[in-house]
């Protein structure tokens, strides 16, 4: 009688999910975020993204601002790829402006904004490794990703935050020392690279952790509105450089790589692809320098004209975006920033739910977010 | 899984308003247009931005199928909200702005047509004090939620914190 009792009151339970809670203060999270997630068994039913850790309120500083006082904070969003995000904010404010870059500056432009994004990727590198349980590739990537930032240390004075795009061209011209730096570079990065290729993504056991998990569709991804490598990796060729060309990225060739299958070992091939194709548009824009001024004239307290529009570029984890209202006074009446970090963790609970709880790192790890740029 | 592709196409604004324009008469919701810096822009009225954005989004020509950004802006006598939409199919572009009440907000949720508007209408929610009816999980989520007032509103002023130098104190 007693175990035919308890039999039926086992029953009556309602059927109860685990709450595992992730984070804040996890190496796989990338920075500070949460997430909570009801599991039944090992299987992930839902999941609720807790952000704000790092909330800065730059949207309103910016209010409180003038523009070039606020030019310093747009490195803080990303700061893995901070040279691109000063760069989608100096052409906001130079098409407010109606400003005209001197072709060598953009050049520049395109060659610190291109070696960023390969810095940036070789983080991702080192972190997916980190994330199915490698440690070396951390070690590699960091590395080369020291080199890179020794070259951006003598064109920027910066290592992490340059504040060296500005409005009108860049802060200085490239010096000789920078030329040395990356001819010794350009000789050793693409052997490099294939060691990585040998080491990492041909690893069978890499490769089978990878595969088939956390497979998008191209549909849901414009809906929710993902971009950057995400997007590619489900097999749509689309690049603002190419689509929507500034900074003059049309001059130049390369390729826009895009994956198969849409799961993350695509989205990890896309970035390792966009590695090379970074360093043929770098050396591109290097070897087809033009001559001339690389600051253009700008006045000192920028007074843009009244008018709103919104400017995005490709920075390194996906589309970038400033929405900017100008009232015709020296600060921004409200500056909006759209950052993909932010669009692709907003997806999350559709993204997770119902896959393994072991395989919600290595998916949250392809899309390569930065909660700095996320939080704002 | 097939490869699309998207590559560059010359964009003619006129084309994409009187394509629209079309479109919106069809459906009988009154629109302006007009451009600034080769971008374009459209006003509507706050009750039809749901309705506009379905078209939009739905209509196989235009086929806006991506969010770009979502806004608001505060202007102290009314508020405003901007959705900037993008085609990929024609790289065609569209800033829509709609303009509310500033005592008392509401707009329509657009998160049955684009999902990816759920997180930055909960963000506007927080920060201006909008009313998004139909949304289906309204809670904080940048801030802690101990503010008084709405943070990106013109009336909420920063109040920095005062920091008086003091200097050491000198051994004797």
């Amino acid at each position: 009688m007693f175990y035919g009792e308890q039999e039926i009151l086992t029953e009556d339970l309602p059927k109860d999910y685990m709450e595992v809670n992730f984070g804040p203060h996890h190496p796989s999270t990338h920075g500070v975020f949460r997430f909570i997630a009801n599991v039944d068994g090992e299987k992930i039913i839902n999941v609720e993204p807790v952000i704000g850790y790092l909330h800065r309120g730059i949207e309103k500083i910016a209010e409180n601002r003038t523009y070039i006082q606020f030019k310093p904070l747009v490195d803080r969003l990303d700061y893995t790829g901070a040279l691109n995000n000063e760069l989608c904010y100096c052409l906001a404010v130079e098409k407010l402006m109606e400003t005209e870059v001197p072709e060598r500056a953009q050049a520049i432009r395109v060659v610190c904004a291109e070696l960023n994004r390969i810095a940036a990727h070789l983080i991702f590198f080192g972190a997916m490794g980190l994330e199915t349980g490698a440690f070396t590739p951390l070690l590699f990537g960091f590395l080369d990703r020291e080199n890179i930032l020794s070259m951006l240390e003598v064109l920027a004075g910066g290592r992490l935050t340059f504040n060296y795009i500005t409005f009108g061209g860049v802060r200085q011209d490239i010096p000789a020392r920078f030329h040395e730096k990356f001819e010794k570079f350009r000789k050793i990065f693409p052997v490099k690279l294939k060691r990585f290729a040998d080491l990492i993504s041909g690893n069978e056991i890499f490769i089978n952790r990878l595969k088939n998990v956390g497979i998008f569709k191209k549909e849901d991804l414009f809906n929710w509105g993902a971009s950057g490598p995400t997007l590619r990796g489900s097999g749509v060729r689309f690049d603002i450089r190419k689509v929507e060309p500034y900074s003059g990225y049309e001059k130049y060739e390369f390729d826009v790589p895009v994956g198969s299958n849409g799961d993350v070992y695509d989205r990890y091939l896309v970035r390792m692809e966009e590695i090379r194709q970074s360093l043929r548009i770098v050396e591109q824009a290097l070897d087809s320098m033009p001559s001339g001024e690389h600051l253009a004239k700008v006045p000192r307290v920028l007074k843009p004209p009244e008018g709103e529009l919104y400017m995005r570029n490709e920075a390194t984890k996906g589309e970038l975006g400033f929405y900017i209202v100008s009232r015709g006074e020296k600060n921004p009446y409200r500056l909006k920033i759209r950052t993909p970090s932010f669009s692709h963790i907003s997806m999350l609970n559709f993204v997770l739910s119902g896959n393994y709880i072991a395989d919600a790192i290595v998916i949250l790890g392809s899309f390569d977010t930065v909660m700095g740029s996320c939080d704002r | 899984m097939e490869v699309t592709e998207y590559k560059y196409k010359e964009v003619d604004n006129k084309d994409i308003i009187s394509a629209i324009e079309k479109k919106a008469e069809e459906a009988r919701i009154k629109t302006s247009f007009w451009e600034f810096r080769n971008q374009v822009f459209c006003e509507i009225d706050a009750d039809s931005v749901k309705k506009f954005c379905r078209l939009l989004n739905s209509d196989a020509e235009l086929s806006f199928e991506y969010l770009k950004c979502l806004t608001a802006v505060d202007y102290i006598d009314y508020l405003e909200m901007v959705y900037c939409l993008y085609s990929f199919k024609n790289n065609w572009s569209i800033n829509i702005k709609a303009k509310l009440n500033a005592m008392n907000p509401r707009i329509d949720s657009v998160t049955d047509v684009y999902r990816g508007a759920d997180w930055h209408e909960r963000e506007m929610a927080e920060m201006f004090g909008i009313k998004i009816k139909g949304h289906p999980n309204l809670k904080p989520l940048l801030l802690a939620g101990d503010e008084a007032g709405f943070p990106l509103r013109k009336n909420f002023e920063i109040k920095w914190e005062e920091r008086q130098y003091i200097p050491p104190e000198k051994f004797e």
